[in-house]
């Protein structure tokens, strides 16, 4: 599958693996997101980092509710990095995601950087 | 000239003896005759004389003898002249002498003279056989002609052949030369008859051998067979010259001669063998250039014989001079001599000749005559009919010209190809293509078989129609087309106006009935007749002027929707096995579409049906309120977005007004709708109480199995003794704005969204109210519209609220932004709702705005 403005990087460093999403993450580009994310093998820390997302709708939101409820069912760690992206982070807080979600700073992947947004 | 040399030196041997055997006659007649002193001077005269004579005819060999003779006689002749040791004596002797000397050196001068006369004679033919147009081969048994028996008794020619030196012919004089000849042509190509021989082509060097010895010819025999061979030919010397030319060793020269003709070679012999394999390699050279042309035409005859592509050569004046076998067959003629007896003209009236675009072809077009004008043309495909069998085919003709050194056009080389296979490939592939799009895109249904109907023509037919059975059970042209644009609307009259009874027995009715193919590739009048309604329609029929017709049933998944016919006229063409095969894949697919452009109009149909029960028809009336609302579809009409809009009373507690978005698209975005909107509806009545009815949502939301997510704002308005308030409740949902005396603020709080996390709670935020506060809730659609450079978002929907006076301001200020904004179709619905409190007892009212989809214009 393959979205013109729209790709995602997959880096693993150990058993961290880190997906970053690069564009808009709406309808028509969610599905290679979910994609890669349902190609990682085993792992212990998940990092969504969506600094490179410039937008993103409700099958964004979507997304990210499937994956914490993977992480809470398989047992791994699921962070996000929100990254500076208005659109993005408030739609964290509208949806009252924030709340729930474990937030992290990029480059800091242990447990140490945990922080919400709200 | 040939016939004198061959015969001319044994002959003028024996005369030569003969002569000299006369003149010793006469000296010894003369001799005695004179038997007296007083005699003596008359047999002087006699004894120089004959010599003399002798000389003139005879060689010096001869003169010699019969000088010698005089001599002799005139040593002796004082015997009976009694005269010895006298001065008369010795006198006598002198002159004889001296003269018999003198008549020698003139013989051996007369001779030379003849030889060089002989040798150049020689020369020259050689030249003139270098000249001529012959094999190599051919040159040598010229050559070999020429040289024996005037230089040679027997005459070698030895070539390099693929670095080996190859014997190539033998000339030998004399009796049993025939014998000889064929003999020494055996022998082993690379041993020479002598030593050393065979080096000479090699090395490149002359070699003379002025004497024959035994023990040479051992040293150069293979066997004793051998040995017998070179003992016979009693050689008596031998040369041996490289044939050389343009620095390339051809082969070698031999001449031998025997004690056939009792001559030695000298070194003057040698040099002139060397002048004449000058000529003679110049003579192999040529032959062997123009050999070597004649080897590569025959190659590329063979060659061009062998190619599959069809390849026909032209002369300058356009004849044909040269076809090859696929050509001949390619132009429907069993060999290519068939062909080429065939004028130009009777080759051309067997076919109908069009361009690619239909048009018909002119000679001007055909490269081969454009090559002749000195253009260099692109490859032409001409689509041809054969006017006898109707038979339709593609070919592709590139033509190139062959110049002579002044760039004359010399011959035209035309490469035929038939390139059926590949158009009828090609325009599947186009049908295909098509097909792909139609699937994908199409909306239209008549656009989709107009399009089918326009690729057939002119490739597969004059004309072609598409009919499809209409609700008087006939068959109805719905699309037609036609090579002469001028007929189209003649075509389509046709079939608008005379539509197939379905039961008729015949034609496109019971190809549709039977769902089988028919092919009708003579059209009679008695058929027309047959098939017309009316006069007028016979007439039309007629004007036509059909020639074959093919219809095949358009099928898919086992229905029949229609019938495909293509019809013949203009072009004359018949149709096969394979139009037919094509035709059937191109109904399939029209068939398909057909399919497809009736189930995209039954989906949209079901969409836009699901949709309006989603939303509420019209807002019931809230006393003391006026509501408006917006509802904006995604560009795709046929999806089933999740937006939705309403409000209800909640009884003693007022009402409760919601706009809410489901995550998703299609049935389960509207299965889940429709749950959302029931529970929330139902709860909010029972409970009065929006945080209540979203905890019951969120409840239920969670227990299916599925991932099931929605955002809603609630508000719930109620009005006591002249005040008003709002209670405000978002659920993952942006916020409300706030109009107030012409300021736009967002109110309320951010609430969780339903059917994420279990055991969520929501807090209403209330707002008291003044008259003629504007409350407007919205669907992400409305930050999420996507403009040229970034999205809506809540900034511009702040900007484009403020300064609005009522309700029907408000979503028309927000519509005319959203248009003003948006760029191409917008991938999400919009649905907005503003209601205003009046403050003053009013009749309730509502207006809504609804508008096409987004980015439909």
């Amino acid at each position: 599958m393959n979205v013109p403005g729209f790709h995602v990087d997959v880096r693993r460093e150990v058993a961290t693996v880190v997906v970053a999403p690069h564009g808009e993450i709406d309808l028509a580009t969610v599905g290679v997101l979910r994609a890669e994310l349902d190609g990682i093998g085993p792992r212990e820390v998940l990092v969504l980092d969506l600094r490179g997302v410039s937008f993103m709708d409700s099958a964004g939101i979507a997304l990210v509710v499937d994956e914490h409820r993977r992480a809470q069912h398989e047992g791994f760690e699921f962070r996000v990095v929100a990254g500076r992206g208005h659109q993005v982070r408030r739609l964290f807080d509208v949806t009252g995601l924030s709340r729930h979600l474990r937030f992290t700073e990029p480059g800091v992947e242990s447990t140490a950087g945990d922080q919400t947004l709200a | 000239m040939t016939k004198r040399w061959r015969s001319g030196l044994p002959v003028r041997y024996f005369a030569g003896w003969g002569v000299g055997a006369v003149a010793v006659g006469l000296l010894m007649v003369g001799a005695v005759a004179a038997v007296d002193a007083a005699s003596a001077p008359g047999s002087v005269v006699i004894s120089v004389l004959v010599p003399f004579v002798v000389a003139l005819v005879a060689g010096p060999r001869e003169t010699a003898v019969v000088a010698a003779v005089a001599a002799v006689l005139a040593i002796v002749s004082g015997a009976w002249h009694h005269d010895f040791v006298t001065e008369a004596y010795y006198r006598r002797w002198i002159v004889v002498l001296v003269g018999g000397g003198l008549a020698v050196l003139a013989a051996a001068a007369r001779e030379r003279i003849a030889r060089d006369r002989e040798r150049f004679a020689l020369l020259a033919g050689v030249a003139e056989v270098a000249d001529g147009q012959l094999t190599v081969e051919q040159t040598a048994a010229r050559v070999g002609e020429l040289v024996v028996p005037v230089l040679a008794d027997i005459c070698i020619f030895d070539v390099v052949s693929e670095g080996a030196l190859r014997r190539l012919a033998v000339k030998a004089a004399g009796l049993g030369a025939a014998e000889r000849e064929a003999r020494l042509l055996m022998r082993e190509p690379t041993a020479p008859e002598l030593p050393g021989m065979g080096s000479v082509a090699a090395a490149g060097s002359p070699q003379l051998l002025s004497t024959v010895s035994d023990e040479l010819l051992r040293a150069g025999a293979h066997d004793a067979a051998d040995l017998d061979l070179l003992r016979s030919l009693r050689l008596t010397a031998s040369i041996v010259v490289p044939l050389s030319s343009r620095r390339r060793t051809l082969g070698a020269l031999t001449l031998l001669v025997t004690e056939r003709s009792h001559r030695r070679y000298t070194t003057e012999d040698l040099r002139f063998a060397e002048v004449l394999a000058d000529r003679v390699a110049l003579a192999f050279d040529n032959a062997g250039l123009y050999t070597e042309l004649e080897t590569m035409e025959a190659q590329l005859t063979t060659a061009l014989g062998a190619l599959s592509e069809a390849v026909t050569v032209q002369n300058p004046r356009g004849n044909l001079i040269y076809a090859n076998q696929a050509a001949a067959e390619l132009l429907g003629y069993s060999s290519a001599r068939e062909l080429l007896a065939t004028p130009a003209a009777d080759i051309a009236k067997q076919y109908q000749s069009f361009r690619e675009d239909g048009s018909p072809l002119s000679l001007s077009d055909i490269p081969g005559r454009r090559v002749l004008e000195g253009e260099e043309p692109e490859p032409l495909v001409v689509r041809v009919v054969d006017r006898r069998t109707g038979e339709q085919r593609w070919r592709r003709t590139q033509s190139s010209s062959v110049r002579d050194r002044a760039g004359q056009v010399r011959l035209v080389v035309n490469v035929l190809a038939d390139i059926s296979a590949v158009k009828r490939a090609e325009l599947v592939q186009r049908l295909l293509a098509d097909a792909g799009e139609v699937l994908s895109a199409s909306l239209d249904l008549h656009d989709t078989l107009q399009r089918v109907a326009d690729i057939c023509v002119p490739e597969l037919a004059d004309w072609c129609a598409v009919s499809m059975p209409n609700e008087h059970h006939q068959l109805q042209a719905v699309a037609v087309a036609h090579s002469d644009p001028d007929k189209v609307a003649l075509a389509q009259r046709l079939g608008e106006r005379y539509p197939v009874d379905l039961d008729e027995p015949e034609g496109a009715a019971r190809v549709f009935r039977e769902a089988a193919p028919t092919v009708v590739n003579d059209v009679t009048d008695e058929m027309l007749v047959a098939a017309a309604s009316d006069e007028e329609h016979l007439r039309v029929l007629r004007g036509l002027g059909m020639r074959a017709a093919l219809a095949v049933p358009m099928t898919t998944q086992g229905r029949t929707v229609g019938v495909l016919t293509l019809i013949s006229a203009e072009s004359g063409r018949t149709f096969g096995e394979e139009d037919v095969s094509l035709a059937s894949e191109l109904a399939g697919r029209a068939a398909t579409a057909v399919d497809n452009a009736r189930l995209y109009t039954e989906r949209s149909r079901i969409a836009r049906t699901l949709q309006a029960s989603l939303l509420p028809d019209e807002l019931p009336p809230l006393p003391g309120w006026r509501t408006a609302s917006l509802y904006r579809p995604a560009g795709d009409e046929e999806r089933v977005g999740g937006d939705f809009y309403e409000g209800f009373p909640l009884g003693e507690n007022g009402w409760m007004l919601v706009v809410g978005d489901v995550t998703g698209r299609g049935a389960s975005a509207a299965a889940l709708t429709a749950l959302m909107r029931h529970t929330l509806r139902a709860i909010a009545k029972l409970t009065g109480s929006a945080p209540k009815a979203l905890e019951e949502l969120n409840r239920e939301l969670l227990a299916r199995p599925e991932r099931s997510l929605c955002t809603a704002v609630c508000v719930v308005l109620r009005e006591c003794d002249g005040s008003a308030q709002a209670n405000v409740v978002c659920a993952g949902h942006p916020l409300p704005l706030l109009v107030r005396d012409g300021a736009a603020e967002y109110i309320g709080e951010f609430g969780p969204m339903v059917g994420a996390f279990a055991d969520e709670s929501w807090k209403p935020v209330t707002v008291v109210l003044r008259p003629g506060d504007i409350l407007f809730l919205y669907s992400d659609g409305v930050l999420d519209t996507t403009g040229r450079e970034d999205r809506f978002g809540p900034d511009r929907l702040e900007r484009a609220l403020a300064g609005a006076t009522n309700v029907d301001d408000a979503v028309s200020r927000v519509e005319r932004a959203l248009s003003g904004f948006e760029v191409g179709a917008q991938a999400d619905d919009t649905a907005a709702l503003a209601v205003q409190w009046l403050g003053v007892p009013e009749p309730a009212a509502h207006s809504g705005v609804a508008r096409p989809p987004a980015g439909s214009q």
